[in-house]
């Protein structure tokens, strides 16, 4: 059985290389960026750990998020109903991954809604059938629930909405805005952003955070050319971008709601996303047609791959 | 810094804004200086300290290790002068005890009332920074606001603590450099040097802090490429005036370096620029931008935070981020970029030490409070400018920040004062020493013990018996283990743990049981029948 969802997962990781190739060169209208950010996906510590783990959470959300990114993005650059019903029906389907996944699909979901809103983009017919489609996907879910009612407080009620609290919203109101409870959930959402769980890690095998410490680099001038970059110059893909940024926060987030620090196994898709975001700032730094940033991306490349690999010996060790 | 400078709130000064600054100073100075003789509820061993040694450089020059005037103060157990600790303070606080001294008798109210001093003296210079930098007395009134607000604050302007020391330093600096900044004035880094220079003194952590502050001023000098070498000269000279005191007092006293260099440098096996090092202090760093421990939690230490408040109030966090966002905007004018650096280089000190007791120490890096209190007032000063929108936001801000500080400040007084008691003062040695003293007068006892175990027993109980002006106590006091108990003399008083198993041998047997805040036994008092 354990070798059978360690298979799965191995090919959900692998999966995962081609949705992001799809992704990053669909929204950087280029094929090397695809290359680049599948090339550091499949090198990120954290991916590669849980793409070979059987574990209740890990890789499993993953693919659903970047088929809803690629669907987003299709529906950004030229919203047709079949893009926008395969973006609610990703985010429908990946609610049955894992236990961080109901939350997580159903914020994206409505962050969705309300960005594409916001920007003109979704008519309301489109609306309504991407909610169509995402509660039709969910029914099955509903009837088994109305079928084994008692099987929703060891799962949904734990991972979602306490019984308890739906009977009495005051009750959760109160729980969810206590004091000691925010204090908690705001640390450890601070907490899974901190250099020593991204970036580097002082007790994991090659000082491996979630990314490779060359990979933080290029995402670091990622993210500030993508926030530097003219209006016009991004103009279509601003939502998805925008997008990127609400998964990231949203996954933390959630992740943080089950009290577990440094769950990355819960918010596994920033993995990808920061991918993305490295690839565009290796390709930020190679444009600058001056020596020493292309000497720089060459020897951040060399790292990233010396790092690896010394991460990669201590996985597939048979000491292990 | 003509960092969003709210047009309708500029003009001449305001009396009336004075008059509300100088209300709300002395309204909030007085919860400052409120039952400050019980609360915090117990004095705490470092409080026992600084009064043990003021009392003693009061009343002869000399501390309680006998050197004269001296720079920095070695910590030692008062019955066990001789056995060096290793532990060094820095002499401010004591010489401002010592002064207090001068007015008026040795009690807990009186060993605290320097640091309530202090943190008024905090809130007047961020009203005349905010006011200068903001152009206008409003913003003035709402900085010296932040400041004698914030819950941290709060709790160190009521300790005999050397944290806040350094806060009148940093902000005097800024005052200098804002005014070099605008006048390129040679007295104004004259005095920046200078207030950095004898800053070194106010805390430990001031020997990285004012060097930091030293370094942003070199830079903005450098920056602004006009005479800056000998504009250099000048400041570095003022710095290195009061700092000479020091460099004179340790040739002669090389223990005092030696011991802190010991205790502060890198701990363990990390050393500094170990892949390890390097983690655990970026690690280390992050968490002092923990949302959580600034607006909700304030830190670990009970002694140090309630648990319920941060930092800051929670309010001042919309205010703060937006200051940020609004000084980034102006980060090349002098004050913008200087108050960033100061918010930001705060917990730079511990993260270089890695001192034991790292995280969430507010204490070590308590000029984030003066700092954050500014750019928070910047944030407010940019929303008011922004809208109409900007406006409402900032006023509900503003006013949310009194709702808050309220209830914060019932808990301190109240349910506060008994969950950190055992923090304070594990063993209630103010009760325990006014019951023995009282056994002492009813019969007296040919000597007094105290047990080793009890935390910081001895500084204590000498800060007690020199409180109540008995001396002869003192002198008939001795530190023991329990297992030397044996061979005491008849008629010898013992203050022991509850928990050290003495009654039941030897004769000794319970006169008293002292009994902490919450009406659990701190400790006992003990008499030998025979």
């Amino acid at each position: 059985m354990i070798a059978h969802t360690q298979a799965l997962a191995r090919l959900a990781g692998t999966l995962d290389l081609v949705l992001v190739f799809v992704f990053a060169r669909r929204l950087f209208r280029d094929t090397t960026l695809g290359v680049l950010a599948a090339l550091f996906l499949m090198c990120d510590p954290a991916h590669f750990s849980y793409s070979r783990l059987a574990s209740d959470d890990g890789v499993w959300a993953v693919p659903f998020v970047l088929g809803w990114l690629i669907a987003l993005e299709a529906y950004v650059e030229t919203p047709s109903r079949p893009a926008i019903v395969g973006a609610a029906l990703a985010l429908g389907a990946g609610v049955y991954t894992q236990p961080s996944a109901p939350l997580l699909m159903l914020l994206l979901a409505i962050a969705s809604a309300v960005v594409l809103r916001a920007r003109g983009i979704l008519n309301r017919a489109d609306a309504a059938a991407a909610a169509a489609t995402f509660a039709l996907v969910l029914m099955p879910l509903a009837v088994w629930f109305a079928w084994h009612p008692s099987a929703y407080v060891d799962t949904w009620g734990r991972w979602v909405l306490h019984p308890a609290h739906i009977r009495n919203p005051v009750e959760w109101a109160r729980s969810v805005t206590n004091w000691l409870s925010l204090s908690v959930w705001s640390s450890v959402f601070w907490d899974f952003f901190s250099p020593s769980h991204l970036i580097a890690s002082a007790t994991a095998p090659a000082f491996a955070g979630v990314f490779l410490v060359p990979v933080c680099a290029f995402m670091a001038v990622g993210a500030t050319a993508l926030a530097r970059q003219t209006a016009d110059e991004f103009q279509p893909q601003r939502p998805v971008l925008t997008m990127l940024t609400v998964t990231v926060i949203a996954a933390a987030a959630i992740a943080a709601s089950f009290k577990e620090p440094r769950a990355i196994q819960r918010a596994l898709v920033v993995a990808p996303v920061g991918c993305v975001v490295a690839a565009y700032g290796a390709s930020a730094l190679w444009s600058r047609r001056r020596t020493w940033p292309r000497v720089m991306v060459a020897l951040l490349l060399v790292g990233a791959i010396v790092q690896f690999a010394v991460f990669f010996s201590t996985q597939v060790s048979p000491t292990r | 810094m003509n960092v969003s400078t709210p047009r309708d709130l500029r003009g001449s000064r305001s009396v009336a804004a004075s008059i509300l600054c100088a209300a709300l100073i002395a309204i909030v100075g007085s919860v400052y200086a409120f039952r400050l003789g019980e609360a915090p509820v117990y004095l705490g061993g470092d409080e026992a300290q600084f009064g043990i040694h003021a009392q003693s450089i009061a009343a002869t020059g000399r501390d309680l290790n006998g050197r004269r005037l001296p720079a920095f103060i070695n910590i030692t157990d008062p019955l066990l002068p001789s056995v060096p600790s290793g532990i060094w303070y820095q002499p401010m606080l004591f010489y401002l005890i010592a002064l207090a001294l001068r007015i008026a008798p040795l009690g807990e109210a009186l060993v605290r009332s320097p640091a309530v001093g202090l943190a008024i003296i905090d809130a007047w210079l961020t009203f005349v920074i905010a006011r200068r930098v903001l152009k206008s007395d409003w913003f003035g009134v709402l900085a010296a606001a932040l400041i004698l607000l914030s819950p941290a604050h709060l709790i160190f302007g009521r300790q005999a603590l050397d944290y806040i020391c350094p806060l009148p330093f940093a902000l005097a600096w800024l005052w200098c450099m804002v005014s070099f900044s605008e006048t390129r004035s040679r007295t104004a880094l004259l005095g920046a040097g200078v207030v950095l220079g004898v800053g070194l003194y106010s805390y430990i952590a001031s020997w990285a802090t004012m060097l930091l502050l030293l370094l942003a001023t070199i830079a903005v000098v450098a920056r602004s490429r006009r005479d800056e070498a000998a504009l250099c000269a000048v400041v570095g000279a003022a710095f290195l005036v009061p700092a000479a005191w020091s460099v004179a007092w340790v040739a002669s006293h090389p223990e005092a370096l030696r011991d802190t260099i010991a205790r502060y440098s890198p701990s363990g096996a990390s050393g500094w620029f170990t892949p390890t090092a390097v983690i655990e202090r970026l690690a280390l760093y992050w968490e002092y931008l923990d949302p959580s421990y600034l607006f909700l939690s304030g830190g670990s230490n009970p002694t140090q935070s309630t648990g319920r408040a941060g930092v800051f109030l929670l309010p001042a966090a919309g205010l703060l981020l937006y200051g940020i966002r609004e000084l980034w905007r102006h980060r090349r004018s002098t004050p913008a970029a200087l108050l960033l650096f100061g918010f930001f280089a705060a917990p730079l000190p511990i993260v270089a030490t890695l001192p034991q007791s790292a995280h969430g120490a507010i204490g070590r890096e308590l000029t984030v409070v003066a700092f954050g209190a500014l750019v928070a007032t910047a944030g407010a000063a940019g929303l008011w400018q922004r809208s109409r929108n900007g406006k409402i936001v900032m006023v509900a801000l503003v006013a949310l920040l009194p709702i808050q500080f309220v209830p914060f400040v019932r808990d301190y007084f109240t349910t506060y004062q008994a969950r950190s008691a055992a923090r304070f003062d594990p063993s209630n040695i103010r009760s325990a020493a006014d019951a023995a003293v009282r056994l002492d007068t009813d019969r007296r006892a040919p000597a007094i013990y105290l047990s080793a175990t009890l935390d910081d027993g001895a500084v204590r109980w000498r800060f007690y018996t020199k409180k109540i002006g008995r001396d002869d106590v003192w002198q008939r006091t001795r530190e023991v283990r329990p297992i030397d108990l044996g061979a005491a003399t008849p008629g010898s008083l013992l203050i022991a743990s509850p928990n050290e198993p003495i009654a039941a041998r030897d004769g000794w047997t319970i006169a008293r049981t002292i009994l902490d805040a919450n009406g659990r036994a701190a400790s006992l008092v003990l008499r030998k029948a025979r």
